[in-house]
């Protein structure tokens, strides 16, 4: 059994190559462009991320050294509250200062906070508490709010619970002092005795909280990015959105953060967006966390959607390119096409232009010489032809019909048996003359002159023969003899004439043999006044039935008119007018052709 | 072949396009409504009223959240309707994509935000609804919850018989006429629950002035609910003086002076509204989509009772001390 045939199936089916190198182009340029765009895409979102996390990552450290140094900075004052005379005599609960000298201690104590305050202002306020019951602050006067004694307060009891140590508190409303609620923080520390065992007092520092506020505040993480602060505990030290907290409107990854080590960052991504979060722990306890979104990240979008755009022109270039590449391309393939297409109608003068010697332009130039070739090929055998055909046309002219010459040597038997010398004289030179005519090969064309001659002398026999029957004249205008026609023209007409015009009439006939010039060219007319025509005659006249072989025939109509033509061209010829009963007018129309 | 290729080369264009439209969702689709905006027209910008402070504070802070631009403004005074309706009308020449309301009680305020509606820019009304006119989406202070709650902190400070004077400002307010709502019907479920309403028109002094003819009457009430700032400090001055600690006070509000009358503890209870929260709602209910119809277009922010014993946890510090560098 014979396997199917497997069709070639083209990748691209499309019906011209232009097309199918366009597509082959378009969707490589595509494919290779959105590949590009993709990765590239790709890389630079991981690398803003990265570059972003170190970002806030780095943000969040200078936070933490700020606070740290905020924080640092009320430790150094406590510190010199701490190892202040002063201060520890005043509040010593063994000092034998009498109710005279407190006064001159309290001022120089006050003196000295003052002057801190002076060149600190980040803080709110520094007080001390001695166990003894004094206390003295940064004011001349201090009211306390009788509502709120200092022992009650947490920066108090968590720092006599601290021994010692100092105790930061999370932002509180300071209200010890009366009329006055400040947003702090508090550090507070329990002072001893010059024993470095027995406790004396508190000395308190408070930190305004707009200090840290207005440092979280500056902080640019993006548009919607913001800084807090959450405790060990993970209770809220501080948040932009604390109220919102509060009242449950919103929600904070504190489990994340409490999770997540110093230093280190982890992204979410919920119904708010996606976004970063870099935890970072203070000395102090707390975790200050920065969070930021990762659409609003200064560049994020700029630069991709610049390179976005990049690639959509790519794209557009590619494209425009592609389609002027293909045209290019093909532009060779379809002259050649178009060339081919011509020579397909029958035009062989065409020649297909050769650009470049590629492919194709090679490919054209085997066009062309093939074409040449065959043009010579086509004209090589149309002039053979024509020669052929010619000579054939020749040959037959020139022969002379054997009945004619049967008869009209039987007419000068006969004219001669009836001692009619001078008759049997002039018909045999005429004959003798039509001979000549006849034989003399070398040229094609003769003056008109000689054709006129040759006729004369025919006409002259075939007079004598027909007497009766027949009636001639030749009319030929002067002007015309020095032209040149082909040679013995006009004879088979007028043999015609006689043979199938006059012959068969039964009156006497006459043929009239004309010359003349016309604008541009010679008109000869053989016109009878014998049987004529019918329509079928004529049309067998051109399109001859073909001859019996072997019968000899005479010189057709048609020949003839092709010999005519074949030599001057189409423009001339022979065209017949006939009436039956009436007679024939051949005429026979050639160019002028001068000596 | 022509129109085989124009139908190309517009498979190729549609296939680049579709393929950058996809990339351009991605690209944006976090960063969607970075062009949104919000005009805010509050009662008062006035930098000494905390309330409206916290208010805007809120809305800033809910702005920044969905990323969106801006622009709070309001008259000085909270019943300056003239200055109100001229804010109004700059805002709808602004052509934010929503607006944000605290209307004044005037009918000129609703026709401005009516004008704004017709306009197909999306308006919230919070604290207070329009005079007239229809509702649109609002977020309410519930004055009605917040005088319940009085009314039922009064009646228990009373021990369950409560025979409260009311201490409004006008007849004629509307806040007050539904925080005195509110205080009736908590009153009322009580069996021999009495109320007794007076008007301070907005004056400490006369508030005093009352109270003091309060306190002379043969049997005066056992608990006070000041409507407002002026009616309480007045009450509790008279108080004060008296020496009446029997009579508790329940105001309204958190002024420092309502404060450290709580500490003092001759002021029992303040109700406090939480005005953060309400600017935030009403700017991000502003930046939603709008709702289907028949949702629930009216939501109502709290209000708390703090007392000397929960004023400082860390709550209600929050509300109580607006810090002023709070929030944005």
């Amino acid at each position: 059994m014979p396997r199917p045939f497997r069709r070639y199936v083209p990748i691209f089916p499309l019906k011209s190559i232009q097309s199918s190198i366009a597509v082959a182009f378009s969707c490589l340029i595509l494919v290779t462009i959105a590949v590009t765009t993709l990765i590239s895409y790709r890389l630079s979102a991981s690398a803003v991320q990265r570059n972003s996390e170190n970002y806030i990552e780095e943000v969040i450290k200078q936070v933490n050294t700020n606070i740290q140094s905020y924080v640092d900075n009320m430790e150094n004052i406590s510190l010199l509250a701490l190892t202040n005379k002063d201060v520890k005599y005043y509040i010593s609960s063994n000092s034998f200062i009498t109710e005279e000298e407190r006064r001159p201690y309290e001022k120089r104590i006050s003196d000295l906070f003052q002057s801190i305050l002076y060149t600190r202002k980040d803080i709110a306020s520094i007080m001390v508490f001695g166990y003894n019951g004094r206390y003295v602050s940064d004011r001349r006067i201090t009211t306390l709010n009788p509502n709120a004694p200092p022992q009650r307060q947490s920066w108090y009891i968590e720092a006599q619970r601290a021994g010692g140590k100092s105790v930061i508190s999370a932002p509180h409303v300071q209200n010890i002092i009366q009329n006055e609620y400040r947003w702090v923080v508090s550090l507070s520390r329990e002072l001893k005795n010059t024993d470095g065992i027995t406790a004396d007092g508190i000395f308190l520092v408070d930190l305004n909280l707009s200090v840290v506020s207005d440092l979280l505040r500056q902080i640019d993480l993006g548009k919607k990015g913001y800084v807090f602060i959450v405790d060990r505990e993970g209770n809220i030290v501080y948040h932009p959105q604390q109220q919102l907290i509060y009242s449950n409107l919103r929600t904070e990854r504190i489990a994340d953060v409490l999770r997540a080590p110093s230093g280190t960052s982890f992204t979410v991504s919920d119904r708010d967006g996606k976004r970063f979060y870099s935890v970072q722990d203070t000395n102090i306890g707390w975790k200050i966390v920065g969070v930021a979104y990762a659409g609003d990240l200064i560049g994020y979008k700029g630069t991709l959607r610049n390179s976005l755009l990049i690639s959509l022109i790519g794209i557009l270039v590619a494209l425009l390119i592609s389609l002027a590449l293909s045209h290019r391309l093909s532009r060779p393939i379809r002259n050649l096409q178009r060339s081919m297409r011509l020579v397909e109608k029958g035009n062989f003068e065409v020649k297909a232009p050769v650009q470049q010697m590629d492919e194709i332009g090679q490919l054209s130039r085997t066009f062309n010489m093939m074409v040449g070739q065959i043009k010579n090929l086509m004209d090589e055998v149309i002039s053979t032809q024509e020669n052929k055909r010619k000579s054939e046309l020749a040959l037959l002219q020139s022969q002379i019909n054997p009945h004619f010459l049967y008869n009209t040597l039987d007419s000068i038997v006969w004219m001669a048996e009836q001692k009619q010398h001078e008759e049997v004289v002039l018909m045999t030179s005429a004959l003798a003359r039509l001979f000549r005519a006849s034989i003399t090969k070398d040229q094609e064309l003769v003056p008109i002159r000689v054709e006129l001659e040759h006729i004369r002398n025919y006409m002259l026999i075939q007079q004598m023969r027909y007497t009766s029957q027949l009636e001639y004249r030749i009319e030929f205008e002067d002007g015309i003899l020095k032209y040149k026609t082909l040679k013995i023209l006009l004879q088979p007409f007028v043999e015609n004439a006689i043979y199938h015009g006059i012959r068969n009439k039964p009156e006497r006939g006459t043929i009239v043999v004309r010359g003349k010039e016309l604008e541009d060219a010679i008109e000869f007319e053989v016109e009878d006044d014998g049987v004529g025509m019918t329509e079928e005659a004529i049309e067998k006249i051109w399109n001859p039935p073909p001859a019996a072989p072997g019968l000899a025939k005479g010189i057709g109509i048609g020949n003839v008119h092709e010999r005519i033509r074949l030599f001057f061209g189409p423009a001339y010829g022979v065209t017949i007018r006939s009436e039956l009963d009436e007679g024939t007018r051949i005429t026979i129309k050639i160019p002028k052709v001068e000596q | 072949m022509r129109n085989h290729r124009y139908t190309l080369a517009l498979t190729l264009l549609l296939t680049a396009a579709a393929v950058c439209a996809g990339l351009y969702v991605k690209l944006f689709y976090t960063s969607a409504g970075s062009e949104r905006s919000v005009y805010v027209v509050l009662k008062s910008s006035n930098v000494r009223s905390n309330f409206w402070q916290a208010v805007s504070a809120g809305a800033a802070a809910a702005a920044k959240e969905a990323g969106a631009a801006i622009n709070i403004q309001g008259p000085l005074q909270d019943t300056d309707a003239d200055t109100q309706v001229r804010l109004l009308e700059d805002a709808f020449a602004a052509r934010p994509s929503s607006v944000v309301v605290a209307p004044v009680d005037d009918a000129r305020v609703s026709a401005a935000v009516q004008n704004i509606r017709n306009a197909g820019i999306r308006v919230v009304v919070i604290d207070m609804p329009l005079l007239t006119g229809k509702a649109p989406v609002s977020v309410l202070n519930d004055h009605r919850e917040a005088g319940r709650q009085a009314g039922e902190s009064a009646a228990e400070l009373s021990g369950g018989h409560p025979n409260i004077a009311i201490v409004s400002n006008f007849a004629s307010s509307r806040v007050s006429g539904e925080r005195e709502a509110g205080v009736k019907e908590a009153v009322g479920r009580y069996p021999d629950g009495k109320t007794q309403i007076y008007y301070s028109e907005d004056s400490e002094d006369k508030a005093y002035e009352i109270m003091k003819a309060v306190l002379a009457m043969p049997e005066p009430p056992n608990a006070v609910v000041a409507l407002n700032e002026t009616a309480a400090l007045g009450a509790a001055r008279a108080i004060e003086e008296a020496g009446e600690r029997r009579i508790k006070i329940v105001g309204f509000d958190s002024s420092v002076y309502e404060i450290r009358l709580l500490e003092d503890g001759v002021m029992s209870a303040l109700i406090v509204q939480k005005p953060f929260n309400m600017g935030y709602l009403g700017v991000k209910a502003a930046l939603k989509r709008p709702e289907p119809k028949g949702a629930d277009r009216v939501s109502y922010t709290d209000s708390i009772v703090v007392t000397k014993s929960n004023m400082y946890t860390p709550e209600n510090q929050k509300l109580l001390f607006p810090f002023d560098g709070d929030g944005n």
